[in-house]
């Protein structure tokens, strides 16, 4: 590793400076590493290895010894220019590249830039300003540009060795990336505008910041036609605008200057985010709109979010216990077979992540016991629910959903439920596959949740000196301990529901903290 | 007996201590210092590296007990085939292509689609790159000339199959009208949609890589022996099979002639006695039809994936309209069928040894090159060629004790006088000779496409003649993906 940095004032007066500050680096890491498999290994009769006869017909081509030896190498240059006016008109200047040997990457990519212009103005020190409520009161604006590349894709034909094959013993060489001129960078251009501020002897403090992020030339590594020999492609399929307001504020509400009489604190954290796809180079696959997870570049719509959720447009179970759905045109889907669905049918439920999220905290504090409480929140977002109903094969061994109690089963039922029947249907019968994807299944992700609570208790002067203690204290904690959200989630957490994972635990600590 | 896991790892941070203003101020001097290092990797610059990726090209199975599917559905759909005993909580799939629904595709098929279509533009992409690259790689002008002549019939081959699973039946009147497959001769991958090029075109093309790459490989032959690449004799028995299927017989007389001509050996049966046949050929017996060692065999490809559906109780069994055509004394009937409890007589020309699943089962073989000539002669009125031809073929089949008379099982223009009959002879020699090796759908095809009744649980289904159905719908993931591509009518 090799690393410079140069640093220089060329302006240091009362009312002028300007520094810079630029440096490199340069890395190479050598990598060896031997991973050997013994099969057969006996550890506890004497650690010996015995391989079973059929040993090479089990584990014909699996491999004993897998040798990885590479070398990463990696530079970087950046540098910093800041010029300040009487400390109050701040300019900055920062840039930044980042390269590395990654293989077959086109020379043109290999270097990552970011660099960005920011501005400060501290208002505070205006005379304007002197003797008003406010202690700190600043204004801030930045514009930047952040490139990335995709790691996998290069310009020409990359191949990988491969085992012979089995059979015919002849030696291979596959084509791991298949050529990819075209691909261009991602580009994050953003503008930020912030203001500082903290009034009434920063009893009240806070900041607020208005952004817009517009990136260009999304990487997706996206199914394409297999009539390309391959399936996946990183193309650069679309950009996408994310606008957004923050906002933080702190007040204290109580607040004794003596220390140990009671204090009150509140903050409150607010974030709202716009995501919206501006341009898309990827025809959106009905399909993969309605699934209903996450980062699904090729449900991508112009106007909407880049995580949308859309559904098919559900009407009701007929005579025959049959799902049926309302279509564009204004007709309603016939029968079970083949249904299929154009884009236009579809209905837009919402985003799949939360455009509005925050928290707010409170600090309570006498004496040597401290008690906060966090709650976070977030609303505007949509889910669907898991999918119940098969077409094939309910086998009596086999777990079902207990909502499959209420399903359609015999005529009359469809003036009660809107579950459909659950007999057996082959091939083309979709509509029960299509009613797992339907808007009735679609439940708001709006929640209220009590992350976190805790209560302190500080040991007083006498114990610790008793015990020699510099510092101690007592803590009882608990986490996600109450959830206000949709009932139809059904017991699923709005947070993790959409990645599939377990609902937040809740757990209780007991802590004893000493410093000696 | 649990493997055990080491690692041995050693990290070493080189210093380096650069001329640092060069990585300040001048970037493009530093791409250099920043050259990459690849442990398994290549950019291809050989004639042997694109001889390896050529290799990786054909769609073969390359490891142990993997498959690479292609059209093993076809052989459900034929005459040759029936259900009896059926137990979808094994194998599902059988029923769908069998009961003839509007498509072959079932999400309980191997992979949840059909991968045949990817799995031959695969091998075209391969065939693409070395075609276009080649000529500028480094090495011996013959080899180069070789792999690319391979190459181009590899093309041709894959194009071949995805016309016949996914296109009319070849017709002279309407082939430039019918929709065929996306052609794609160059190996640049884009997320972009593909159209349907016509039957004509893609034929054309067919046989434009085969004239050309037969003639690469003739003139510059590196005498290679592996049965899993395309050969210039196995070269010649595809263009022999082409070329009967675009009726043009003259060609496909050609072409087979080149092949008998260099190898004429048949798989000998004719030794064995019908009385062992009856008795003693079972599960696991005799050496297998397509075993790369027998010399009949000209080349393999693909993987065992069909075997499946017969080694598993309840699925699929020979019909009895085919069983019926055997004659008394031909061995073939018991060395590739055995009787499997209520699933009746099942193929089994694989012979798949234990642990052998995944095996490249599917190939060419000199018989067909035979049948292929007699076929042609019985079309264009050479009875007597025609007949000499499959009495060849049979010589080899039919037990050479089985009854006094020596030339018993041959066929005489006396029997077979007019040219129908012989021409249903030599079709029928065919059809007991190749079943259950993927060629009966494809040759119904060219037959007229005629009714095939197939019977389940007392329910029959009838696929009628000329039925849609006998051309495949384009898999539904090309569909999704490729909005611009062209259903098959319904």
């Amino acid at each position: 590793m090799g690393r410079m940095a140069l640093e220089y004032d060329f302006l240091d007066t009362k009312t002028h400076s300007f520094q810079l500050y630029a440096g490199g680096e340069y890395r190479v890491n050598n990598y060896r590493g031997d991973n050997s498999i013994g099969w057969g290994y006996l550890h506890d009769r004497g650690r010996i290895i015995a391989p079973h006869e059929n040993i090479g017909e089990e584990l014909a081509g699996t491999p004993y010894l897998v040798i990885r030896d590479f070398t990463n190498k990696s530079a970087s240059y950046f540098g910093v220019a800041t010029y300040s006016l009487m400390d109050k008109y701040i300019l900055n200047f920062n840039v930044r590249y980042d390269g590395s040997n990654l293989f077959g990457s086109n020379p043109k990519y290999r270097w990552e830039p970011a660099w960005s212009v920011s501005t400060r103005w501290n208002l505070i020190d205006e005379n304007f300003m002197e003797g008003s409520i406010f202690n700190n009161l600043a204004l801030r604006g930045s514009y930047g540009l952040q490139g990335s590349t995709n790691t996998q894709s290069t310009p020409q034909i990359v191949a990988s060795f491969l085992n012979p094959t089995y059979w015919s013993e002849l030696n291979l060489l596959q084509i791991s990336s298949p050529a990819n001129p075209d691909l261009r960078w991602e580009k994050t251009f953003s503008t930020n505008i912030g203001l500082d501020f903290a009034l009434f002897r920063n009893r009240i403090q806070g900041a607020v910041d208005v952004y817009s992020r517009k990136s260009e030339d999304l990487i997706t590594n996206t199914r394409i036609s297999e009539v390309n020999g391959f399936s996946y492609l990183p193309i650069n399929f679309a950009d996408v605008t994310n606008k957004g307001v923050e906002f933080g504020l702190t007040t204290r509400n109580l607040y004794d200057s003596s220390g140990d009489g009671f204090n009150w604190s509140t903050t409150v954290n607010f974030a709202y985010n716009k995501n919206e796809v501006t341009k898309v180079n990827l025809d959106p696959v009905v399909a993969r709109m309605l699934s209903g997870f996450p980062y699904k570049p090729d449900a991508a719509l112009v106007g909407r979010p880049l995580n949308a959720l859309y559904s098919v447009d559900f009407s009701h179970v007929d005579e025959n216990g049959t799902a049926r759905f309302n279509l564009a045109n204004g007709e309603l889907t016939e029968g079970t077979r083949d249904l299929q669905f154009e884009i236009e049918d579809l209905v837009y439920n919402g985003p799949i992540e939360a455009p509005y999220q925050g928290g707010i905290s409170n600090l309570l504090e006498y004496s040597n016991f401290k008690l906060s409480a966090l709650f976070t929140y977030g609303f505007g977002n949509f889910f669907r629910r898991g999918e119940i109903l098969e077409s094939w094969m309910y086998s009596p061994d086999q777990n079902l959903s207990k909502e499959l109690v209420n399903a359609w089963r015999e005529p009359g039922d469809e003036n009660f439920t809107n579950i459909p029947h659950i007999r057996n249907e082959t091939g083309g019968n979709n509509h029960k596959s299509y009613w797992n994807k339907s808007d009735i299944r679609v439940v708001k992700g709006d929640y209220l949740r009590l992350s976190n609570i805790s209560l302190q208790y500080h040991l007083p002067g006498t114990a610790l000196d008793l015990f020699r203690l510099s510092r101690g204290f007592v803590q009882l904690q608990g986490n996600n301990l109450l959830l206000f959200a949709d009932d139809k989630l059904d017991g699923y957490d709005p947070e993790t529901f959409p990645y599939q994972s377990l609902p937040l635990p809740t757990s209780y600590m007991l802590t004893l903290n000493v410093t000696f | 007996m649990l493997p055990f896991n080491q690692n041995k790892t050693t990290m070493k941070a080189l210093n380096k201590i650069l001329f640092l203003f060069c990585l300040l101020f001048v970037v493009s001097s530093c791409d250099d210092a920043l050259e990459e290092e690849p442990q398994n990797k290549l950019k291809p610059q050989t004639a042997q590296d694109y001889n390896e990726l050529l290799n990786f090209g054909y769609p073969t199975t390359r490891d142990y007990g993997t498959q690479v599917p292609l059209d093993y559905y076809v052989e459900m759909m034929t005459d040759d085939m029936d259900i009896r005993y059926f137990n979808q909580d094994r194998l599902e799939y059988p029923i769908h292509p069998y009961s003839f629904e509007t498509t072959h595709e079932h999400s309980s098929m191997l992979n949840g689609y059909d991968q045949a279509w990817k799995n031959f533009y695969q091998a075209i992409y391969y065939a693409n790159v070395v075609v276009d690259n080649i000529e500028n790689a480094s090495g011996d002008v013959g080899l180069k000339n070789y792999v690319k002549g391979e190459a181009m019939v590899l093309r041709a081959f894959s194009y071949f199959k995805l016309i016949n699973l996914y296109g009319k039946p070849y017709d002279a009147n309407t082939a430039s009208t019918d929709p065929g497959v996306p052609l794609k001769l160059d190996p640049t991958v884009q997320a972009e949609s593909y159209t349907r090029n016509s039957v004509q075109e893609i034929y054309d093309q067919i046989l434009k890589d085969l004239t050309e790459g037969i003639l690469l490989m003739e003139t510059n032959d590196q005498r290679v022996n592996s049965k899993y690449k395309f050969t210039p004799i196995s070269a010649n028995l595809l263009a022999s099979r082409i070329a009967l299927y675009m009726e043009n017989y003259e060609e496909t007389i050609r072409y087979a002639t080149e092949v008998i001509n260099r190898n004429s050996q048949l798989f000998d049966l004719s030794g064995n006695t019908w009385e062992f046949a009856q008795t003693r050929w079972g599960y696991g017996q005799g050496t297998h039809y397509l075993n790369e060692n027998n010399n009949n065999v000209l080349f393999l490809y693909g993987s065992n994936e069909f075997y499946s559906y017969v080694f598993y109780p309840g699925s699929l069994a020979l019909s009895d309209d085919f069983t019926s055509i055997f004659e008394p004394g031909d061995l073939r009937y018991y060395y590739f069928s055995y009787v499997k409890g209520p699933q009746g007589r099942v193929p089994f020309k694989f012979r798949p040894f234990p642990n052998r699943t995944g095996e490249p089962i599917r190939g060419m073989r000199v018989e067909e090159a035979y049948l292929n000539r007699a076929e042609a002669y019985a079309l264009t009125g050479k009875l007597g060629l025609a007949l000499d031809d499959i009495n060849y073929v049979r010589s080899y089949k039919f037990s050479s004790s089985f009854q006094d008379d020596d030339d018993y099982f041959e066929y005489s223009t006396e029997e077979y006088s007019t040219q129908e009959e012989v021409v249903a002879a030599v079709r029928e020699e065919r059809r007991r000779e190749l079943f259950a090796e993927f060629h009966r759908w494809y040759d119904l095809r060219r037959y007229g496409m005629p009714e095939i009744v197939h019977e389940y649980n007392n329910e029959t289904f009838i696929l009628p003649q000329g039925d849609p159905r006998y051309i495949l719908q384009i898999p539904q993931i090309e569909l999704d993906y490729n909005p611009l591509m062209e259903l098959n009518p319904r």
